[in-house]
């Protein structure tokens, strides 16, 4: 993850960041909108301040997606997954592990008096940021609005897995929140990337950010002969461009496994580094190079080329708002370049949901 | 630098009216630190929050003490909940104010503060470098807490000038006609946007490849960018590859006297191209190319050269396109400016470009000195992190980006000088520049000269009267500050004299001119018991003198009008 300097910081991005230390917040935005960063930024300067700064993400791929950053910033041990720090506050607490009434759903009802009753003897609360603060479940809210010193959440209300998760009124209700500060513009992709991933968005509209203004490459569909075309294509890339974060994304192991097999065949300047999700083994998502991600994990990653190959094998329902939105959420995690590749002489039905002039086509 | 007059835990106590301030938002700061130099609203190419540098715009407003209340709101009621006043005191020895329009408040009895203590606004036009600041000043220790935990790579540490200084503030209130006063100010001719960007970039490029070439002569490179505006040749000692002379100096070198050849056009189309290319709204390297190439349209390359460069800008394009792997350049071959252009093509960002390594891109250090200046000259010094600009050597770029917007400007012109005027707004005294007339008059007014503010700054512990009513003589010292040395052949003789007396260095150029053709012999002589150097020629030879008007107006703003020299040579030659 790539940290901006003050100077690529936009002016609705400054205020956030600039917002006081001493008071609670609520920070709402689309996808892309930046809020991460200042997440990353604001607990560092909790860091500075010598107060204990946690910043809860949803996943394990997200944290090491972030550690990179937090290095940088000194806050590297700071970053936790929600389930990881909740486990061991009520562990280190109470003796015990926490109650739960499923796997990964802990029982608030039992565990938020408690917990509250102990806060009021903690002389050391840490000042909490949350990411993705709408996937947390209410209940949460409540416990953590008396077990920090400070709390800042960053959501999008319109990414709101289930129901059992937090409107943003559970969050400010909740969590004893007055001051809400709302972000706008996409400042991740490149203007004609958030183009084209615009035209596969499917949810409300205040989940969709504002286009940004900085102007790049249009994105590329590729006809190739076969996947050994399109990878000798990828590799040429990264070639060229060493110092780039690559992505390639597919679906299912197998489309996976055998790109893999295929780049390690060939030379690429970087390690290959796969993600396969329930594993432990998590990529150096700081170091270039190209990092293999399947389809239901990329949301909340980055990079700066984005490959999708053999869309030609995709079996999708193409009427659907799922597959719609899936493609929004594998679109917009590409920063400046942007390739879709099938092979054959038949142009798949998804490329039909392309806009026509705001892609290059290429064979 | 020197110490605030209000330094930490000090006793409260009134700021001396000498004091000059600058007063702006935390957000502004960040980029008057980054810079360097205070710029007028013009020198915001990236972010700007109100304050009241677009009231007047080319001008700053430099404010006196005391600052009222609601001269400090005014600069963050934009954003009351993250934005907070900073006040930039400056050492008012370094700011010329003889011909700045200044607007003094009066204010009514039960409105007085302090008796006498009334403050005012400087309506300053020009730029000022960071080598002014005497200290940064906050208001309280949240707001300064605030500032310093927000750090970043490309923002210069200023922590040794910051300063709590609740009591620069007094209650009361300024003039409530300051804000059309200094709207209604005259545009002057200051530097635009535009030269702003240019010499952020050209110091960008200078910075990084004097960062880069830290064995070689960096200060070259500064030397260079001084001489950038004026297009003249830079010293020939100069360690640069030869391109960057044809490439900044379009008028003034040509490769052994003849034409350029196609490495300097190339690299001067490149410069072109990049002075205009905004990389923050567009990352289209293959634009670049393009335009590139256009630009090479008018430069009247041979054909068969032109041909060869269209090869090489197919074969930039497969690169970036992806439809052919890089391979390092092989050395002896090809023209170096474009390898460093594809090089700089791939790798845009000063990081990433700067740590390829050589073993795979086959690049000299020429190439890749080259290719390092696109960069600065597409981002830009201000955005360069710390990395490519070590204090010192920012500190020096920063200065000399100061001096050349200085010369780009009239604001430094000598032929206006301060008369003293009613002033159209009510309530107000207001001071004005005027054309000059060949004599001064004699100014009798409520007024506090500029040049008395120039004087030996004290600290003061008191309230200072800010006004004086008295008869102020038309001194020498006035009149050398405001003559137009083109036109007064008395002055200018007078001032070149004053140089002599004080040995003043830098400020004077003589050029002897000798009579024919004949050979000119220097040799080392003795000359009153000196070891000298002499030239030796057939004939008279004449001396002309030519004074270096700006750096002899810095020197005499910090002569005292008491001096002995400067009084027994206004008896030696009177005027």
């Amino acid at each position: 993850m790539r940290l901006p300097n003050f100077r690529d910081l936009s002016i609705e991005q400054d205020k956030i960041y600039n917002l006081p230390l001493t008071t609670n917040y609520l920070v709402t935005g689309p996808p892309g909108t930046g809020k991460t960063v200042i997440a990353l930024y604001r607990a560092s300067m909790y860091a500075k301040l010598k107060k204990k700064p946690i910043l809860l993400a949803l996943s394990k791929l997200l944290t090491s997606y972030t550690n990179g950053a937090a290095r940088e910033l000194s806050i590297a041990g700071s970053i936790l997954t929600y389930h990881s720090w909740v486990f061991t506050t009520y562990r280190d607490k109470f003796k015990v592990n926490p109650p739960e009434i499923d796997r990964f759903m802990y029982d608030w009802s039992q565990m938020t008096p408690k917990l509250i009753m102990a806060s009021t003897a903690d002389n050391a609360k840490p000042c909490l940021l949350i990411d993705e603060g709408q996937d947390l479940p209410p209940d949460f809210y409540t416990a953590v609005s008396f077990m920090a010193d400070q709390l800042t959440v960053f959501a999008d209300e319109n990414q709101r897995i289930t129901s059992t998760q937090s409107t943003f009124a559970d969050i400010r209700s909740r969590g004893n929140i007055k001051n809400e500060h709302k972000l706008t513009r996409n400042y991740r992709n490149s203007k004609e990337i958030a183009e084209v991933a615009a035209y596969f968005y499917a949810g409300l509209p205040t989940g969709k950010p504002d286009l940004p203004d900085r102007r790049g490459n249009l994105p590329v569909i590729k006809q190739t002969p076969n996947l050994d075309a399109a990878i000798e294509f990828i590799t040429t890339f990264e070639k060229n461009n060493a110092h780039l974060q690559i992505g390639i994304f597919s679906k299912g192991h197998a489309l996976q496994g055998l790109i893999q097999k295929k780049l390690a065949a060939v030379s690429t300047k970087n390690p290959v580094q796969a993600y396969q999700s329930g594993k432990d083994d998590m990529p150096n998502f700081d170091s270039p190079g190209i990092k293999l991600v399947q389809f239901q994990s990329a949301k909340g990653l980055e990079f700066d080329a984005v490959f999708i190959p053999e869309i030609n094998q995709l079996q999708l329902d193409l009427e659907s708002l799922d597959t719609k939105m899936m493609f929004y959420v594998l679109l917009s995690r590409a920063r400046e370049h942007l390739f879709i590749t099938y092979s054959g002489s038949d142009k798949p039905k998804l490329l039909n949901l392309f806009p026509e002039e705001l892609v290059e086509w290429r064979k | 630098m020197e110490n605030s007059l209000f330094a930490q835990n000090e006793v409260l106590r009134w700021p001396s009216a000498k004091s000059l301030f600058f007063v702006t938002n935390h957000y502004n700061l960040r980029e008057v630190l980054t810079s360097r130099f205070i710029g007028s609203v013009l020198s915001y190419d990236n972010k700007y929050y109100p304050d009241f540098l677009e009231l007047c715009s080319g001008r700053i407003p430099l404010f006196t003490s005391p600052l009222y209340q609601d001269v400090v709101d005014f600069v963050s009621q934009h954003d009351p909940e993250t934005s907070y006043p900073v006040v930039v005191e400056l050492n008012p020895r370094q700011i010329y104010l003889a011909h700045t329009p200044v607007f003094h408040y009066t204010l009514s009895e039960n409105e007085t503060a302090h008796e006498s203590a009334q403050g005012g606004c400087y309506a300053w036009a020009g730029v000022i470098p960071f080598s002014s600041v005497v200290a940064i000043h906050f208001l309280s220790d949240q707001s300064k807490s605030e500032f310093s935990l927000r750090s970043f790579s490309e923002l210069p540490n200023a922590d040794h000038l910051y300063r709590v200084s609740p009591q620069l503030v007094a209650t009361g209130h300024s003039e409530p006609n300051l804000k059309d006063w200094l709207a209604a100010q005259t545009p002057v001719d200051v530097p635009s946007a535009a030269d702003f960007v240019r010499m952020d970039r050209v110091s960008g490029a200078v910075v990084i490849c004097a960062s880069r070439t830290r064995d070689l002569r960096e200060r070259k490179y500064i030397e260079q960018l001084a001489t950038i505006p004026q297009q003249k040749s830079p010293s020939p000692s100069t360690r640069t590859p030869y391109w960057f002379q044809q490439g900044f100096y379009p008028k003034g070198f040509s490769r052994n006297g003849g034409s350029p050849d196609t490495n300097s056009i190339l690299f001067s189309a490149v410069v072109s191209v990049l002075h205009r290319f905004d990389w923050q709204a567009s990352r289209r390297t293959l634009d670049i190319l393009s335009l590139i190439e256009q630009e090479l349209d008018g430069w009247g390359i041979k054909s068969e050269e032109r041909a060869l460069l269209a090869e090489i800008f197919d074969r930039a394009r497969r690169y970036i396109r992806s439809e052919k792997a890089f391979e390092p350049f092989k050395p002896s071959t090809g023209y170096d400016v474009a390898k460093a252009l594809l090089l700089f093509l791939l790798r845009p960002d000063p990081h990433q470009l700067l740590a390829w390594p050589q073993e795979e891109t086959g690049a000299d250090n020429g190439v890749m000195l080259t290719a390092a200046s696109f960069v600065g000259l597409l981002v830009g010094r201000k955005s360069l992190s710390l990395e490519f600009r070590p204090e010192a050597l920012d500190m020096q770029a920063a200065e000399t980006v100061v001096q050349v917007l200085s010369t780009l400007s009239a604001y430094n012109t000598s032929s206006i000088s301060a008369v003293a005027t009613e002033s159209p707004v009510d309530g107000a005294v207001q001071h004005d520049s005027q054309p000059a007339t060949p004599e001064p008059e004699v100014v009798t007014e409520e007024v506090k000269m500029a040049s008395d503010i120039n004087q030996e700054p004290e600290p003061a512990i008191a309230p200072e009267p800010t006004t004086l009513k008295s008869k102020l003589p038309s001194s020498i010292k006035q009149r050398l500050l405001e003559a137009d040395y083109t036109q007064d052949d008395k002055l200018k003789a007078f001032a070149l004299a004053l140089c002599n007396e004080m040995g003043w260095r830098g400020c004077v150029t003589s050029l002897l001119v000798c009579p024919g053709d004949d050979d000119v012999i220097m040799s080392q002589v003795k000359l009153k018991n000196r070891k000298v150097m002499a030239f030796r020629i057939n004939g008279f030879a004449e001396v002309i003198y030519e004074l270096n008007a700006p750096r002899f107006i810095e020197l005499l703003i910090e002569l005292k009008p008491t001096d002995k020299r400067l009084i027994k040579l206004e008896k030696e030659r009177p005027l």
